[in-house]
């Protein structure tokens, strides 16, 4: 059974590492009972040492030769650790006894005064040993400890010269190759927390990289080593700062056989801390760069679209006002000339339209709809589409229905009004002159709608849900021109509100098209929203 | 004595068609191409009123509008695109008196100019208001359509009254707020307004759904209709 254990230990596999590997090897400090050659030469030592003294045995007192004993313990303590000096100083009592106190080759001590001075020296050699050792210690912790610094200091200088995320990645790894002289990788996940993410394109190959591993101590946050126990070759540490993991970073290759010594692994730790903070740090500041970036082409884009709305309509307003003028000037105008002019006026609002709608498409479309909601009455809102509209709808009686306890709407009152108007002069293009329009407005436990029924020609079946597809016009209406923006856009402002459009055919003919905006209760989530409303208008002009 | 209007746009066109269209009715007129030429002829020239642009190359058009209005409180009429309804409420808690949108009519336009000229002219409160069969009494708090006199809330009456005194003209959601209420008002307080208004509408309007008297200038406020000129 322990055997299996210890073969299992062996075999080189995936484990995960103690969290602080500097308490662990401590801990193997402590264990490290020193190698075979220091009791070699511990012994060797003692044995020239008791060879010199006893040639020289005439003129030393055995007290003297006591002392002397000491230096060796002294050296293996400094050379081969702890155990090595104890061992020595053993050594040495029972060299000692048997060459110098009499009586000479034989272990028994005829004077017993030599027992206390047998003990006194194993003690100040122990003493001795336990005190070098811990000073050895101190003093190969320090040169770590600045190796480590240095390391570290030399790494910082580098990454501090690193202004993305590349250059930062690639000054840790090359520092590690550098000072460990093994493959590092910086690998971090793509958006959604995936391994690999796109960021290790333009590192070294990484075939070889274990995506499983790599995802396992992304998500857990613990090292894992690849190799026997205690002696792993592969290491893969998460970049970790305060609660957040940033990434991965592995370090070896499979087959090289390097494994990782307690010193490395120290170095390692402290690299690994300076990447965390240093990716950290530059992902913060490109996130800030890409949010400044998007608010600058937002305000760009907002500026361009107003340019063009400016651009577009300044012409409309000359052709206009000039027309407005002729018809006022030439009251005796032929009626021909006269029905010429009233015709450009209404292409005019026409194409007024068709630019409202086009600008209003890309605003849609390039996501830059901010909505301004306040609240506003449904017959508020459909009172003004109707003014607007009111040349276009002369031809058709229009019945308004809005019960008295319609709440109000929470919209942006602009591009309701634009999608009111959609649908309106929808319903008046394609119904015959003088055909009735009605507007219903309702309000349920849930949503308000505004239904707009007409009986016109109607929709084909099966295209209830195509006509709200841009530019996809009916193949019923092919002979009316239009754009197949409008409702289109009706439907892209109604969605932005949370509601939907839905197109249904009437009886016996036309189309009942129903805007479903949600409800919003009175009263205090009302102010709130309002609140928000107005913080959010602030930032945006 | 004809009136003066300043005309800033760097439209030549557009300049062209207001020059054409006020000469006809008598103005004299005065042409800007840029906002600096339009502050400097605003005060040098003294215009009886003002056409500004809202969208001028140079600089922005409200601060043409502030830095007129620093000197001078000249009527004046922006011209805007119907887009920028932040724009239109900047301006008119600047200082504007009105606005028309671009594409306008010349009906249109010549009734903002008429109004806001006569805004002017007028330095006392009028007592009596007709705005087609309504009339308003200001001094005896009455109101008739066709004779008949409506029963409003104090709250109806002040907001009719703001209207009436500023008939023809738009007042902002804000402004209203203010004169109606007397008092520094919340901006989230417009739910208040839209009701008072709806009740107003219902009392004054024969078709509340089709305001003839109270007009909604959506997203900038509210606009009584212009009254008989003998009123």
């Amino acid at each position: 059974m322990r055997k299996q254990r210890l073969v299992a230990n062996m075999k080189p596999k995936w484990r995960v590492l103690p969290r602080h590997w500097l308490e662990w090897a401590d801990l193997r400090t402590f264990h490290h009972t020193g190698s075979w050659r220091g009791y070699v030469m511990a012994t060797g030592l003692v044995a020239m040492l008791t060879m010199g003294l006893w040639l020289g045995r005439e003129a030393l007192e055995p007290v003297n030769i006591g002392f002397l004993y000491l230096l060796p313990v002294l050296f293996s303590a400094l050379r081969w650790g702890l155990w090595t000096a104890l061992y020595t100083a053993l050594l040495g009592v029972m060299a000692f006894d048997f060459f110098f106190v009499p009586p000479i080759f034989s272990y028994a001590v005829s004077d017993l005064r030599y027992i206390w001075a047998f003990a006194v020296f194993f003690v100040v050699g122990a003493v001795t040993a336990t005190l070098t050792t811990s000073l050895q210690q101190q003093a190969e912790d320090a040169r770590r400890r600045a190796r480590v610094i240095a390391s570290l200091y030399e790494l910082s200088r580098r990454i501090a010269a690193g202004n993305n995320l590349q250059e930062v990645v690639a000054a840790v790894t090359h520092h590690v190759q550098e000072t460990l002289g093994v493959a590092a990788w910086v690998v971090l996940p793509d958006g959604s927390g995936r391994f690999p993410g796109s960021l290790t394109a333009f590192l070294p190959p990484r075939e070889s990289l274990n995506r499983g591993v790599l995802q396992w101590v992304y998500q857990h946050g613990e090292p894992v080593g690849f190799g026997q126990r205690h002696k792993p070759e592969l290491l893969y540490l998460p970049l970790k700062t305060e609660d957040t993991i940033h990434g991965v970073m592995c370090l070896g290759e499979y087959g090289h056989g390097h494994q990782f010594t307690d010193d490395e692994r120290q170095i390692i730790e402290a690299i690994t801390g300076l990447a965390a903070v240093s990716v950290a740090r530059v992902q913060y500041e490109e996130a800030a760069r890409k949010a400044d970036l998007m608010a600058e082409s937002e305000r760009l884009h907002a500026a361009l679209l107003d340019s063009i709305s400016h651009e577009l309509k300044t012409p409309l307003t000359m052709i206009m006002g000039a027309v407005d003028h002729l018809v006022k000037e030439r009251g005796g105008l032929p009626d021909d000339q006269r029905t010429l002019l009233m015709n450009v006026r209404s292409g005019v609002w026409r194409m007024n339209r068709v630019i409202t709608n086009l600008l209003g498409m890309v605003r849609i479309e390039s996501g830059m709809l901010r909505l301004n909601c306040q609240p506003c009455d449904a017959s508020d809102l459909i009172g003004v589409v109707l003014r607007q509209l009111s040349e276009v709808l002369i031809t058709h009686p229009v019945s308004v229905t809005i019960p008295d306890d319609v709440s109000p709407l929470w919209v942006d009152e602009i591009l309701i009004e634009q999608a009111l108007v959609n649908v309106l002069s929808n319903a008046a293009k394609y119904s015959a002159d003088g055909s009735p329009i009605e507007i219903a407005c309702q309000s349920t436990e849930s949503a308000i709608t505004i239904a707009v029924k007409d009986w016109g020609i109607g929709i084909v079946p099966g295209e209830e849900e195509k006509l709200f597809q841009k530019f996809y016009r009916s193949s019923s209406v092919q002979h009316i021109s239009g754009t197949g923006l409008g409702l289109a856009i009706c439907d892209g402002i109604v969605r932005a509100h949370g509601g939907r459009v839905v197109a249904t055919r009437n009886q016996p003919t036309g189309t009942i098209m129903t805007i479903e905006l949600p409800r919003v209760s009175e009263g205090e989530p009302l102010r709130e929203r309002g609140r928000q409303d107005h913080e959010r208008g602030r930032f945006d002009h | 004595m004809s009136v003066a209007a300043l005309i800033i746009d760097d439209e030549v066109a557009i300049r062209q068609l207001l020059r054409v269209m006020l000469h006809d009715f008598g103005y004299m007129i005065y042409e800007a191409g840029t906002g600096q030429e339009g502050i400097t002829m605003a005060s040098a020239l003294h215009p009886d009123v003002i056409l500004l642009d809202i969208g001028l190359p140079d600089m922005k058009g409200t601060d043409v509008l502030q830095q007129i209005r620093q000197t001078s409180a000249v009527p004046i009429i922006m011209l805007t695109v119907h887009d920028d309804q932040h724009q239109k409420v900047l301006a008119l808690d600047q200082g504007a008196d009105d606005y028309v949108t671009k594409p306008f009519g010349e009906q249109e336009l010549m009734a903002r100019i008429r109004v806001a000229l006569r805004h002017r002219q007028v330095m006392s409160a009028p007592t009596v208001v007709r705005v087609g069969d309504l009339v308003l009494d200001l001094v005896q708090h009455r109101v008739e359509r066709t004779g008949t006199v409506i029963h409003l809330t104090p709250i109806e009456y002040e907001l009719l009254r703001v209207l009436a005194i500023n008939a023809g003209r738009v007042v902002t959601h804000t402004q209203l707020l203010r004169e109606a209420w007397h008092e520094a008002t919340y901006q989230n307080d417009g739910h208040y307004l839209r009701i008072y208004i709806g009740h107003l509408r219902k009392k004054i309007e024969a078709d509340p759904t089709r305001p003839h008297y109270i007009i909604t200038e959506p997203g900038v406020g509210y606009r009584l209709m212009e009254p008989d000129t003998e009123g």
